[in-house]
């Protein structure tokens, strides 16, 4: 998998072809990567809410060595720096990638309307 | 030569029949089951299931019956018994334990704990001392063998449903009724 730090910098790279108008998408595409994307930070939030409750039982047990076992993963799972919080990262940037494509989208369909308007306005012109 | 290799084939189908009608008759894959897959059980585990409520529960919880996600990752852990729903802007799971309730209060990992009443039960709100930028809260109430736990959690911090107690007190009314005293 990309490292996230890199994932941003891919991102901040199409960013920038977006905002210069170099980048090029199919029509529907970027509405597929949207909801691809949506459907990737669910599954990873899925995951996320599972650490949680996977940390729940180990609060509860009756040994002392179990509960310090307990706290530990309880820390590689929901403390800081732990699984959640990685997921969280992931969540972030994978959100970032959303926002891209409906921009892309977006730009995309303006693009199409302005052509269309002035392919009227030549049409219709003396 | 030949002859034998029809053989071989006519035993091969017979033998594939056969397969085929021992899954016929266990109904491989043609049905949707109730619960959980096999996994392991314990002599110890809680009455209730939760992976046992049915359709019409869920739905008057407001969460979606075929996202039924069952256990810890899959594992079964002894003395719990969890399942957990979603819908589009919430996570709901709901868990028998064998933990008594005041376990469950006296924990100092519990924090914000808020009487509430679930139906006739006393119930209460808290929420884990850890952090976590997704808004959640617990109903805990006492069951026959231990406690209910019900949590909610929200998918996005900036949902405009933004008091996780008021969703988790909510949703543990609608399932009230079907979850045992």
């Amino acid at each position: 998998m990309t490292a996230p730090n890199n994932m941003l910098a891919e991102l901040a790279s199409l960013g920038a072809a977006v905002e210069d108008g170099s980048l090029r998408l199919e029509p529907g595409v970027a509405e597929q990567c949207v909801a691809a994307c949506e459907q990737f930070a669910d599954d990873l939030k899925i995951v996320q809410a599972n650490t949680r409750w996977m940390s729940t039982p180990s609060a509860y047990g009756i040994l002392a060595s179990a509960q310090t076992l307990g706290g530990k993963f309880e820390a590689k799972a929901i403390g800081a720096n732990g699984l959640s919080d990685v997921l969280e990262q992931h969540i972030d940037t994978v959100h970032r990638l959303r926002d891209l494509f409906e921009k892309a989208a977006r730009a995309y369909h303006e693009a199409d309307a302005r052509a269309a308007e002035m392919l009227v306005n030549r049409t219709d012109g003396p | 030569m030949h002859g034998k290799s029809l053989v071989g084939a006519m035993q091969v189908t017979r033998v594939a029949g056969a397969v085929c009608i021992v899954f016929a008759a266990v109904g491989c894959g043609s049905q949707v089951v109730q619960g959980r897959p096999t996994a392991a059980t314990y002599p110890d585990q809680p009455a209730f299931d939760p992976c046992l409520l049915p359709d019409e529960a869920l739905v008057a919880a407001g969460v979606d019956p075929s996202t039924q996600d069952p256990d810890f990752f899959g594992v079964r852990m002894r003395g719990w018994n969890l399942c957990k729903w979603s819908n589009s802007w919430h996570f709901l799971g709901v868990a028998a334990t064998k933990v008594p309730i005041e376990a469950v209060r006296e924990n100092p990992r519990n924090t914000a704990i808020t009487p509430v009443s679930v139906g006739t039960r006393d119930a209460f709100t808290y929420r884990e001392a850890t952090p976590d930028r997704h808004e959640y809260c617990d109903v805990a109430y006492r069951s026959t063998d231990g406690s209910v736990i019900i949590r909610t959690s929200m998918k996005n911090s900036e949902e405009e449903h933004t008091d996780p107690c008021g969703v988790a007190i909510s949703s543990a009314q609608a399932l009230d009724s079907f979850i045992p005293d």
